[in-house]
């Protein structure tokens, strides 16, 4: 993965998962439903900062480009 | 945490029911009264699917303290624990649908608060609480500066056997509420406490946890400046031997306890 492409993802990833503290903090959304949200941005997360785990999950679903697998992650969540 | 609304069918109004108009008043009218020169006490136990347990822990708690009026809030069951609960002599506020062991307490404290109830005792209904400590527990929760004593199982030599992975939770989430508290917190899962004043009214507020009421709630209490204090009390194994920390929920409980202790100690907080 490009190293710039890396980057904005775990900007993105660390901006997701803070944003989902900082809704809790203030009893905009419950802890029930921040569950989903958590688990999906520390997930990406850690794809974003290990390029082998990224690989191998890559090549486990079947995706091409690394960024396909991240949005993977995506729709599974909004499934 | 949204404000139940239930208007039972007008045929199965008695004088002894506990409705949730639309209006949220709250009537009822009790079988006993509180003695005179005594705080104005409640018991409030949340039950769900209880048919089997209720009428022994009603019972029991008639026997040990008569003169305290019991509320059961049957929290959406599927039995027969509501007319189980009133035929036992209890009053009864049916939830119209099973919402949680959380919401179905906070709705004995509304109740509470709105009645007016100084002190308020909550127990399970499964029995696992044994009403012969309830006298200690409003003994011990009328100490000036004190407004809220816990129950704990481990404080005590009690014959109940925890499972290890419970064991592990309550080692675990008692430590970190030790730590934000200041003092030794045991047993931060039991739901057998007394609340009085103050306390009753925090949890009928908004703070109140709608899920699982346990650590965070000590430590939420303790940053709004209430006095928790743990003294022992008698545990026995629950007769069915289920609990609400079990199987997949165990993983939810864990998250939703450590996301919500550390959201607690970020939040703002105003003293009394």
């Amino acid at each position: 993965m490009p190293p710039r492409i890396q980057v904005i993802s775990i900007l993105i990833c660390i901006f997701l998962v803070a944003y989902v503290f900082e809704l809790v903090r203030r009893k905009h959304l419950s802890e029930e439903y921040s569950m989903g949200w958590l688990i999906t941005g520390a997930s990406m997360l850690a794809l974003s900062v290990s390029e082998g785990l990224l690989k191998w999950v890559s090549e486990i679903v079947g995706a091409t480009l690394f960024t396909s697998t991240l949005f993977f992650l995506d729709y599974y969540f909004l499934w | 945490m949204k404000t139940l609304r239930y208007q039972a069918p007008e045929s199965s109004l008695k004088q002894d029911t506990v409705v949730i108009l639309e209006n949220d008043e709250l009537e009822t009218t009790f079988i006993r009264g509180p003695l005179k020169g005594h705080p104005k006490t409640l018991i409030i136990i949340p039950a769900y699917n209880e048919e089997k347990n209720i009428g022994a822990v009603l019972e029991s708690i008639q026997q040990k303290v008569p003169e305290i009026p019991i509320l059961v809030i049957n929290d959406g069951s599927e039995d027969n624990t509501e007319s189980v609960a009133r035929s036992h002599g209890a009053n009864v506020i049916s939830l119209p649908y099973n919402s949680g062991y959380g919401v179905a307490l906070q709705t004995g404290f509304k109740y509470a608060a709105k009645k007016n109830f100084s002190l308020v005792i909550q127990m399970d209904s499964d029995g696992q609480h044994d009403p012969k400590n309830v006298q200690e527990l409003i003994k011990e929760v009328q100490e000036d500066g004190i407004d809220v004593i816990i129950g704990s199982r481990y404080l005590a030599n009690n014959s109940y056997k925890t499972s290890f992975a419970r064991y592990i939770g309550v080692f675990i989430f008692g430590k970190i509420a030790s730590l934000f508290c200041g003092q030794k917190v045991t047993d931060p899962t039991s739901g057998f406490q007394a609340l009085k004043g103050k306390a009753i009214h925090f949890a009928a507020s908004d703070h109140y946890p709608p899920d699982y009421p346990d650590a965070d709630f000590i430590i939420l209490m303790h940053r709004h400046g209430l006095k928790v204090k743990e003294i022992p009390v008698t545990m026995h194994a629950s007769p069915d031997k289920v609990s609400m920390h079990q199987g997949h929920k165990t993983i939810y409980y864990i998250f939703k306890m450590f996301l919500s202790i550390f959201v607690t100690v970020l939040r703002n907080v105003s003293k009394r």
